[in-house]
Order: C-alpha cells, then structure tokens, then sequence
C-alpha cells in the first residue's frame, strides 16, 4: 500500500484528491441546501464555450474559461433579477446557449477537440507540483470564503425575506457565492475532470444530509465523506488499475448509497 | 409629542404595471400595536413588505426612525419580522440553536436558552427545526426576534396554520413581550378577534387606507361590511 506513495505523480494526486475532497464538500453543502446542482452543471458546462473563446482570442485558457464562467454567472443572475423565469428554466437557458456556442465555435476550430478533452475530463494522476499548489490555494481560499460568508449564507437560505428585512444583502450574498461556485468548478475541471467536480460538490454533502442532525454535524461528515472518499478511491484505482476520477467517484456514491440505506430515521 | 417610529406618506406601490396600494399615508407610535386588516389581495403584506423596504415604491415616502426606509441601514437591527410561513427546507439537518445563530452570531448559550424560555420553549435547543410543530416554529421565530432586541416587530400573519389555542397562545407572548420590550408591533391579521384583543390601533385597508383608528372607533358595522363585505357583522360577547 504504501510503495506507490514513493511515486511523485501520487504523492502530487494524492495531496490534491485530499484537499479537493476536503473543500469541494463544504461548498457543496450550500450546493445542497440552496439546490445550485443544476447552476454547476451549467457552469461546469460553460467551459465548452470558455475554451473555445480562449483558442479564438488566442488568450490564456485557464483565466479565459474562469472569466467566461463568471460572465455566465453573472448573466445568470441578472437574468433572474429582472425576470419573473424560474431558477432552472434560466440556468437551463444558458447552460443551452453556452452548450451550442461552444460546440459551433470548436467545430469550426477544427483540431482542438484533444485539448478539449483534457481540459474537461481532467487527470489527477498528471498533476504538475503547480497544479497541486494552485489547487491549495483554491482550497484555502474557498474554505475561508465559505467560513466568512457561513452565517449569511445560512440566512438566505433558511428565509430569503427575513434575511434581507433584517439587513442581509441576500443579492450580494448569493452573488459572491455563485462566484465562488463559478471559479471553484471551472478551475478543477482541468484539474480533475467535469464528472469529479460535480459528484465531489454533490455526493458527500448529499450523504452527510441523510446522516446528520445538525448543520455543523453535515459540513464535518460532508468534509470527512469527501477526504476519506478520495483516498480510498485514488488506492483503488491503483489497486484496480482504473481511471482514478471515476474510481473516487463511485467510492463516494457507495457512501451515498449506504447513507440512503442508514439515513437518520424521521 | 407623540414618539413616531414608522411614518408612512401618500404611499403608491405598484408591482408588473399593477397597482397594490394607493395613497397610504399614516404614523405608527412607539410601543403601540396596530393591525392591518383587509380582504384577500388588499395589499395587507405589500404594505408590510413596503414598510420592511423590501419593494419599490412608485411614489410616497416610508420613514423608520425618522430615516427614509431606502437609506435605514444599521438601523434593521432594531427592526425585527416574523414571515407569514417559514418555507423552507424542513428537512435541513438545522438545530434551534444553529438557526438562532445564523441571525444572532454573538449570542451565548444562556441568552438563547433565556429567549427560549421567554417564548415557552425551553429545552429546544439542540431539537432540530425540521421536528418542530407550526406553532413551536414560530416561537423560535420569535425567539430569534427577541435575541436581537428590536424597537418594531413587524408579522405577517403570524398564526396561519397554527391552532386556535396555538394562536391565541402565541398573540399572548407577542402582548407580553411588547409590554415588558416596550415593542412597537405591526401585524397582518385576518382575524378581527385578535384585532379587537390586541390592536392599540387598527387599519383598514382594500388598496386604498379605508379606515385606521382605536379598533372600537375604527371598527364599525359600516366598515367590516365594507372590508369584508356583506355579510360580516361584528358581535361582541362577554368572555367565558
């Protein structure tokens, strides 16, 4: 068990999986709780016209497709602002254009389609050490921003109305946390991948929600679910010899599943 | 003089080109209780939310505290609310006292276990919120109202869903704190018993201010009729 970990690209993915595992949950509580799964998939598939942006530009990829995500999000927002649509309906909309603009964009830059793929499925065992400090300083980061932002987030959730009639700028509030989303989820998709992004912010926070009684109890088992999920899954895909994403994933959804079995009565 | 907390002046909403409230003007004096009472999509709660800054107003003006309601700012935390319904997630792993905190950062343990008690729900503490009854959600409500030591309580028809004894129950707190607070309460009702129980002073309202006074003057036959429509009578009756 431990003779892989002399490896330097495991020792790299390793590190990354457990600080990814760790942060990733936490924000995905909110993910949860305010039922944003939809807005990451519309962000998480933004990058497709992010990407395509950046290859037309000629600009740099990665704050390309972050700041293409954060425009999205932004749109998103202001869109629901000034209409009467549903949530999904909007995020659904753009999540459409975004779709067919990168889609168009990339089919006329023929030959791009390879580095497509490694953008939006992502390597955690071909982690560069850049990579892995980059992904602790967005762990870092989003872990303080989340503590900072902790009780106003759970304000606008549990009474949009009273929160703000008390003194919560719950526009603001949910801005800088779509932000937060937007930024996360588009920097680990070269990271990790489009499906480990999305099961890491939804299925242990998901697990945790049928384990747990109280709101801290869920953010530590969402993290704890998370962390543990990802080292097992990294191990496995080594012992296994599979694709180490899909492994951490479905690590995670046997957690989640057992949750749904063991889930707190009533 | 009288001490005005909310003054509210010619007041006009209107929300998608319609028009909710029409020509509203009226002052709210510190530690009284005035219920605004009127038919379904009068703009009872359109009025309350105008008054919470929480919509536009085409014209008019809405003071707190002297302040126009639009530049309140650290003022809101003398201004407390207690919704029509908690619509939210009931399945939220949420204890009593982590909701509380999320509103009240600082406040210790004594002090929550204190409001608590304050409000008839001692040892819920750790109970998550998601097992509590309507009643019981709404004095954790007030609890939370209470921790932040507000001057005006606004509610929005606090008691719906609650039980007749639950409601009568729950407008009991609501006088006592008011008296023991010196609260000034503004509060939505449907229920003209609890209007002429509890309401310093009553406002009529159907779009346009019908009538605003002590209940007994305000809350004529002429006038229910008029709110409610023809076949509401007011009856007074001895209590048991």
């Amino acid at each position: 068990m431990t003779e892989i970990l002399q490896y330097p690209f495991f020792q790299r993915a390793l590190i990354a999986a457990v600080l990814l595992g760790f942060s990733l949950p936490l924000v995905g509580v909110f993910v949860v709780t305010r039922r944003l799964s939809f807005f990451s998939e519309a962000v998480a598939h933004s990058a497709f016209a992010g990407l395509a942006l950046a290859v037309l530009l000629m600009t740099p990829v990665l704050p390309t497709v972050i700041a293409f995500a954060v425009l999205v999000t932004l749109a998103i927002v202001l869109t629901l602002h000034r209409t009467e649509i549903p949530s999904d309906t909007v995020i659904g909309v753009y999540l459409a254009i975004c779709a067919g603009a990168g889609i168009l964009l990339l089919g006329i830059l023929q030959g791009y389609q390879t580095g497509l793929f490694q953008f939006l499925f992502g390597d955690i065992l071909a982690l560069a050490w850049e990579d892995v400090w980059l992904v602790a300083v967005m762990c870092a980061g989003s872990v303080l921003a989340i503590m900072a932002m902790w009780n106003a987030l759970l304000r606008v959730s549990v009474h949009r109305e009273m929160a703000m009639a008390m003194g919560t700028s719950a526009t603001r509030v949910d801005l800088l946390f779509l932000i937060l989303l937007a930024v996360m989820v588009t920097l680990s998709l070269k990271l990790i991948g489009i499906v480990l992004v999305t099961a890491m912010l939804l299925l242990p926070a998901a697990a945790a929600r049928n384990l747990t009684r109280s709101f801290r109890g869920m953010a530590i088992a969402a993290c704890a679910i998370g962390g543990t999920s990802s080292v097992l899954g990294l191990y496995a895909s080594y012992w296994f010899g599979t694709a180490s994403g899909a492994a951490i994933v479905l690590t995670a959804a046997v957690v989640f599943v057992l949750s749904v079995v063991f889930r707190r009565g009533g | 003089m009288a001490d005005i907390v909310l003054d509210v002046n010619n007041l006009t909403v209107e929300l998608g080109g319609v028009r909710l409230l029409e020509d509203i003007t009226l002052q709210v004096e510190r530690g009284s209780t005035v219920a605004i009472i009127g038919p379904n999509g009068a703009g009872k709660t359109t009025l309350l939310r105008a008054a919470l800054g929480l919509v536009p107003l085409a014209s008019g003006s809405i003071t707190l505290f002297g302040v126009p309601i639009a530049q309140i700012g650290e003022l809101r935390q003398k201004v407390g609310y207690v919704p029509q319904r908690m619509e939210f997630d009931r399945y939220l792993p949420l204890t009593v006292q982590e909701m509380l905190r999320a509103y009240v950062p600082h406040a210790s343990r004594s002090r929550i276990e204190a409001a608590l008690h304050e409000v008839g729900i001692s040892g819920m503490v750790h109970h998550p919120i998601g097992k509590l009854s309507g009643g019981q959600l709404q004095r954790v409500v007030i609890a939370l109202n209470l921790l932040r030591e507000p001057e005006v309580l606004f509610l929005d028809e606090p008691a719906t869903g609650v039980d007749i004894e639950g409601e009568s129950r729950f407008y009991d707190i609501i006088e006592r704190l008011r008296a023991e607070h010196n609260l000034t309460v503004v509060l939505v009702s449907h229920d003209l018993s609890v209007v002429t129980r509890y309401a310093s002073q009553v406002l009529c309202l159907n779009r346009r201010l019908l009538c605003f006074g002590p209940p007994a003057e305000a809350l004529n036959a002429e006038m229910i009729r008029l709110v409610y429509g023809q076949e509401m009578t007011l009856y007074t009756h001895r209590e048991h």
